[in-house]
């Protein structure tokens, strides 16, 4: 027969010594009202805005993004990153990329007017206020290797490598494997293994 | 044998002392020394991984970054169940550092956070998709039958430690939150399917359509037939278990600022076992559950939900048969009052229908039918102070229930972030375990050691509410880009724990002349305090390679009152291990490969009779084409076979075999 657990019929020795026990009933509220006094003065508050985070992912992208090195004239030469549409960032871009380097490249923060001049830039942020369509800013680069990231959905299904979605207050991206191949780009595994991938728009509407 | 033995003792060697490496590796990285006083510069020198850092709702029951969180926190996602290679969301725990994750057979487990552990282990609050799957018959959870399809899994939240305040009673050592993704992100078709020695089959099919461009809607079918445990000698336990269940979910983005979610699913399934009078014992599980919710935004920092679910779950076993409807109805509203206070208040009712059809003498529940209502009111405050490096949580439940009345469960967080890479945490918090009917209702004849010697357990009205009040503190650190560490830290203190008294002289037991009964009672004469550790870290050593590995310290220190004639509380210290350690190695190959190794250590369990085991789980998966996955698993690799749990009231513990199964996936 199997031994049970439970079965307790068994009598505790007699003056069997104890453990002795702390008992909290009183302290319990001293402590949790000693948390809520620590508070000390001091009530500001600004966090981490979508755009401050957007850039940092952006600074990761162009580490973990490979351009050919046709790309580039030479091997100190920066990475141009252009901004399309109204720059959102508000100087944190700048902020956050300045004196940071890639490898041996530094990044150089381009704010753009026009799709034309996103063929000389590395990488180029679409920004929600930008009105080009993608088709006309991959006929703008015509083939060259920019790296395209935009925020707008639909984006990388159209063509654009790399899409900032956000997902219940987080900022995930999405991949079209097929748009950074076409640029001539090389993806880490890691940067796909964190995006969501997706591919090109059989339909566009 | 002989080289068999010396080979296993060699590879455990090699694992303690890669792992041991491992840990001290970590441990001794110079912290990274300029710690700038700009934030927004600071947000550069994080790893991708860390900006991706995913968000929890379980803590503050609003989306936060996990390095924002003042409670210890683990999030498994879907790419960590993936690699895992587990078959089922209880088995899937096994990766939280900080749980104890027993099989008993090939059906049933023993799960807690922070002690206590049995397969009625009732001191764990469970949520799938924001629905309770606690069951008021015992307060726990069948685990048999809380299943989804591994793919729909978005993420899955631990909150150790008490959360009473947000998710109300039950959770007195932890919360597991089981979200799925939404129907936008599992649009097409998945299918996989596999099988081997003991996942006998099984399979998934799972389609996700759009019924217009805001509206999307998923429909899934799934089936698996698991084969038997080892039982003590070579031969195969008698504990197979299969399932099919079926569901579906629609999210609807109504306008840009509703949405709304309309979910559910039925289940059939067959457990076997074998009872300890080594009987067969089967249970066919059956149920099905619809939930409705509504988020509304009112303006950027005002938000409100409100939620509706049905659960009915039907059980059939060999002992008795319940069947349990449940209607729940929540609301919760979350603004900014100021720019530096968020205020989150809500209110619940929820009514448990219970039925239980007594099928033996030894085991009934009187009465059998009870309905049971549970009304609640929380509220909470989140300061932000000092330019947000300082967060303060206050809060609190308040809780009517049928049992004990009026319940309150306030706690008080702290969280300081000194910069970008570093988090410090405190808490302090009360939670309750309100009573279920295996407290107050049940009447249970169990045989003891000796054959002549029976035990009658009947259940006290009256019974308390266990509760336990909880100090935590915890640290988060990402000192280099690559490497990133979580320790948390408690010390508990319980009072009025279940105890079972003797109520009174053994009498006669008149079916059999000369045996005899010792009735005994339950009650609540028990104090405890524990306390742990859980130190988990993740190390990138390179782009395609990923380790972690986690160590857990959980020590029960069990205190009956001076006037408890239980002689066996003192068990309960024992039912949790004392040291757990796991390693997980994570490898991108060429070729489109993926190599996984995991290797866990689990500390004995005197208690139940079981010893310190290791496990080894390895996968290798290969990706021929973009669409398609093919792996194969191996679990329990270096041991024929061990015991994880020892025996529980009703049914015998069986031996975890070593085990293989391969599996193709598909997606389009």
């Amino acid at each position: 027969m199997a031994v049970l657990r439970p079965a307790s019929a068994r009598l505790r020795r007699p003056g069997a010594p104890r453990p002795q026990s702390f008992r909290l009933r009183g302290l319990r509220w001293v402590v949790a009202c000693a948390v809520v006094a620590s508070a000390g003065a001091g009530w500001a508050a600004h966090g981490h805005g979508e755009y401050e985070v957007k850039a940092a992912f952006l600074l990761n992208f162009a580490r973990l993004v490979e351009w050919p090195s046709s790309a580039f004239r030479g091997r100190d030469d920066p990475i141009a990153l252009g901004v399309l549409g109204r720059d959102p960032f508000g100087g944190s871009l700048e902020k956050l990329v300045k004196g940071r380097s890639v490898g041996r490249r530094l990044i150089e923060v381009k704010q753009l007017s026009r799709p034309e001049e996103a063929a000389r830039c590395h990488i180029v942020f679409v920004s929600a206020a930008a009105r080009t369509p993608v088709r006309e800013i991959l006929s703008a680069t015509g083939g060259a290797n920019v790296l395209l990231v935009g925020e707008k959905p639909d984006f990388a299904q159209r063509g654009g490598a790399i899409n900032f979605i956000s997902e219940d207050h987080r900022v995930r991206f999405e991949i079209n494997p097929d748009a950074a191949r076409r640029a001539g780009l090389g993806i880490s595994s890691r940067l796909l293994r964190l995006a969501k991938l997706v591919s090109d728009d059989r339909d566009p509407r | 044998m002989a080289p068999r033995c010396q080979r296993a003792r060699a590879i455990r060697k090699i694992a303690w002392t890669s792992s041991l490496s491992f840990t001290l590796a970590v441990l001794l990285l110079p912290p990274r020394g300029d710690a700038r006083a700009d934030t927004s510069a600071d947000l550069g020198d994080l790893s991708i991984e860390a900006l991706m850092q995913i968000e929890v709702t379980s803590v503050s029951k609003h989306a936060q970054p996990l390095a924002e969180a003042a409670a210890a926190v683990t999030v498994l996602n879907g790419e960590d169940l993936r690699r895992s290679g587990f078959t089922s969301i209880p088995e899937a725990l096994r990766l939280v550092p900080g749980l104890s994750v027993a099989s008993i057979d090939a059906n049933k487990w023993a799960i807690t956070a922070r002690g206590f552990n049995s397969q009625f282990a009732n001191k764990l609050l469970v949520l799938i998709d924001g629905r309770s799957v606690y069951t008021p018959l015992f307060s726990g959870v069948w685990w048999d039958v809380q299943d989804v399809p591994m793919e729909d899994i978005e993420r899955i939240e631990v909150v150790r430690g008490p959360g009473g305040t947000l998710w109300g009673a039950n959770a007195v050592n932890g919360v597991i939150n089981i979200i799925t993704k939404s129907a936008k992100d599992t649009q097409g078709w998945l299918a996989s399917g596999g099988g081997g020695s003991l996942e006998q089959g099984f399979g998934t099919l799972r389609y996700g359509g759009e019924l217009n461009p805001d509206a999307h809607l998923r429909g899934y079918l799934k089936y698996f037939n698991r084969g038997d445990f080892k039982g003590d000698s070579t031969a195969n336990a008698n504990d197979k278990w299969e399932a099919t269940r079926g569901g579906f979910r629609l999210d609807w983005d109504l306008t840009p600022d509703d949405l709304l979610t309309f979910q559910g699913d039925y289940y059939d399934g067959e457990s076997h076992g074998t009872l300890v009078t080594g009987a067969d014992d089967q249970d066919d599980p059956s149920g099905g559950n619809l939930l409705a919710r509504w988020t509304h935004t009112l303006s950027e920092t005002s938000e409100f939900t409100s939620q509706f679910y049905y659960d009915r779950t039907e059980r059939d076993l060999t002992l008795l048969s319940q069947n349990l409807d449940t209607v729940d109805l929540e609301f919760q509203h979350r603004f900014a009052v100021s720019d530096w206070h968020d205020l989150i208040w809500g209110a619940g009712y929820r009514r448990y229908m219970d039925d239980v059809s007594n099928k033996t003498l030894g085991l009934a529940f009187t009465p059998t039918d009870r309905n049971d209502n549970v009304a609640s009111a929380f509220f909470q405050n989140e300061f932000s102070l000092l330019e947000d490096s300082l967060k303060l949580i206050i809060g609190s439940k308040f809780e009517y229930n049928d049992y004990t009345d009026f319940e309150f469960q306030p706690n008080a967080r702290a969280l300081w972030r000194p910069d970008e890479k570093q988090s410090v945490w405190a808490a302090v918090s009360r939670a309750v375990r309100t009573p279920s009917r295996a407290d107050e209702d049940v009447f249970f004849l169990a045989p003891t050691d000796d054959p002549l010697t029976f035990n009658t357990f009947t259940g006290q009205s009256g019974f308390d509410s266990e509760e336990v009040l909880s100090l935590e503190l915890g640290y988060r650190a990402q000192p280099v880009e690559r490497v990133s560490f979580d320790i948390a830290t408690y010390y508990s203190f319980y009072n009025d724990l279940r105890s079972t008294e003797i109520a009174g002289p053994p009498i006669p037991f008149f079916p059999c002349p000369i045996c005899t009964t010792i009735p005994l009672t339950l009650d609540n004469k028990i104090d405890a305090e524990t306390y742990g550790v859980e130190l988990s870290t993740t190390w990138h050593p390179t782009d395609f390679w990923e380790l972690s590995g986690s160590y857990t310290l959980m020590m029960v220190d069990v205190d009956p009152d001076n006037d408890s004639t239980d002689t066996t509380a003192k068990d309960q210290e024992d039912d949790t291990p004392d040291h757990q350690f796991q390693l997980h190695s994570r490898l991108n190959l060429p070729y489109d490969l993926e190599f996984d190794t995991s290797f866990y250590y689990v500390s004995k369990l005197s208690s139940q009779n079981v010893g310190s085991y290791e496990r080894v789980d390895a996968r290798l998966a290969w990706h021929p084409r973009e669409h398609l996955e093919l792996s194969v698993v191996g679990q329990n690799l270096f041991e024929g076979k061990h015991r994880e749990f020892g025996d529980g009231f009703f049914t015998v513990s069986n031996r975890v075999p070593r085990s293989v199964y391969g599996k193709v996936t598909w997606r389009y």
